[in-house]
């Protein structure tokens, strides 16, 4: 099973630094950043160009399944669920899921220095919307330990100083997005790491 | 017999030499007023007049000899257009303080500037000043005018002497193929310095862009920043999103509950 980033939804697999520098509303981003950074020679642009993009990327490796299961643990549903089976260890419930979206914004933000002093801020927005559809659970022990079915569609947006750099949507199976491993802690105490 | 023939000879010989010395008699005199011993003046390039009165300065005695003689100046020249073309002290060798100094003045005229005039105007300008004209070159256009000369404008020459000209066209904007291939060349000449200064500017503006100026440390720093999420958007019982799934949330719970069974012992009764 293979992480879904935010990254690969906007940008694919290809070399995201590149693929921001070349879209249109990262020029717009350029211009600005050379109006921050006019005392700096030609060359310096460029690298704040490159570094920035580079650190632009870095900053989308957002995993989406994280969101999901964010998302997850504040259903009602499934906190009840968890509730249940902890006391109840034998108990399992499968919790089928009404169509539910979530969502989460980022306002990540990069500071420019030059010579040890910093000569410009640039601020992102990235928004992930994940509209998930006919997905079944199955909660034991508190914890989410599978999932079967269903249908996400992700809209990711990346914007800059309200610039647009780019937006894109995609469709993914959840039960391909989401690592369960030895299940998923639902509740906040069984996340806690036990002392001895 | 003897004697009376030597007497005759030496009254002979007297005579020959009063003879001659009575031929010589205007080049002869008592010592000249105002003689001096400096060199006569250069008198070169000078007017007639002013030439005469440079050299009865220097020597009141002297005389001045002519060539051509004033009164046989060439037809046609103004005689206040004539200078020296050459001056011989004539009896510089045998003067004495009792010789009157002899100078021999050859006339001639100062070359014009010839460029410009058409080949009329250049020949009687020429001929004018006792000077003979010829062309060596001519286009054949009326128009057409002298591009060059030889001998050189204020060049000082002695009557007679020719004077040749090169004649060229004249160009629809007045000016000659000379001067044509003149400015030409002069453009061509500017053109190319431009085009040298701009090759070394160029040069210089790359050598400044390839070297590097201040160093500059250039920092980028990310930061995740603030988070706002995840959060959820979920229906109420039996509604859904729109475009959704109309199913609502139900769950099912399954709780095994084990059954040890129910064991019955029987023992036999003794």
């Amino acid at each position: 099973m293979s992480q879904i980033t935010v990254r690969a939804v906007l940008f694919g697999d290809g070399d995201p630094a590149g693929a921001i520098s070349r879209t249109p509303g990262w020029r717009g981003v350029v211009d600005r950043i050379g109006g921050a950074v006019g005392g700096v020679s030609a060359g310096g642009r460029q690298i704040v160009e490159r570094e920035m993009t580079s650190a632009l990327a870095g900053l989308l490796g957002l995993d989406v399944g994280d969101v999901l299961v964010g998302g997850w643990r504040r259903h009602r549903a499934l906190a009840a669920a968890a509730h249940a089976t902890r006391v109840n260890p034998t108990a399992t419930e499968v919790v089928q899921l009404a169509t539910h979206r979530i969502t989460t914004a980022h306002r990540p933000y990069v500071d420019i220095i030059v010579n040890g002093g910093k000569v410009a801020t640039i601020h992102f927005d990235l928004g992930l919307t994940v509209d998930v559809d006919g997905l079944v659970g199955t909660v034991r022990q508190a914890r989410l330990v599978a999932i079967q079915g269903g249908r996400c569609t992700i809209t990711a947006g990346l914007a800059c100083e309200g610039l647009e750099i780019a937006s894109r949507q995609a469709v993914v199976d959840p039960a391909l997005t989401v690592r369960l491993g030895q299940g998923i802690a639902l509740l906040d105490e069984e996340r806690k790491p036990s002392i001895a | 017999m003897g004697g009376i023939r030597t007497s005759a000879l030496r009254r002979t010989a007297t005579v020959a030499v009063a003879a001659a010395l009575a031929m010589s008699a205007p080049l002869i005199g008592a010592a000249p007023a105002g003689a001096r011993a400096e060199d006569p003046p250069n008198v070169i390039g000078l007017s007639i007049s002013d030439s005469r009165s440079e050299l009865q300065n220097w020597n009141k005695a002297v005389v001045i000899a002519y060539v051509p003689p004033l009164e046989s100046l060439p037809a046609g020249v103004d005689p206040s257009s004539v200078v020296v073309a050459r001056s011989e002290w004539v009896n510089q060798v045998i003067t004495t303080a009792a010789l009157r100094p002899q100078f021999r003045l050859t006339l001639g005229s100062v070359i014009p500037d010839l460029s410009g005039l058409t080949r009329d105007q250049a020949a009687d300008a020429i001929e004018t000043r006792g000077l003979k004209f010829s062309v060596s070159s001519d286009p054949g256009q009326p128009d057409a005018v002298v591009a060059s000369q030889d001998p050189r404008p204020q060049s000082i020459v002695e009557f007679g002497l020719g004077v040749t000209v090169a004649l060229s066209a004249v160009d629809e904007g007045g000016m000659s193929t000379t001067t044509v291939v003149l400015i030409a060349a002069g453009s061509g000449l500017g053109l190319g310095l431009l085009i040298l200064i701009g090759v070394l500017t160029a040069r210089r503006v790359g050598r400044q862009r390839r070297t590097p100026t201040a160093p500059e440390n250039i920092e980028v720093r990310a930061y995740h920043g603030q988070v706002v999420g995840p959060g959820l958007t979920e229906p109420g019982p039996g509604a859904a999103l729109a475009g959704g799934d109309q199913r609502g949330t139900f769950a099912v719970r399954l709780e095994p509950h084990y059954d040890p069974g129910t064991f019955t012992l029987e023992e036999g009764r003794t």
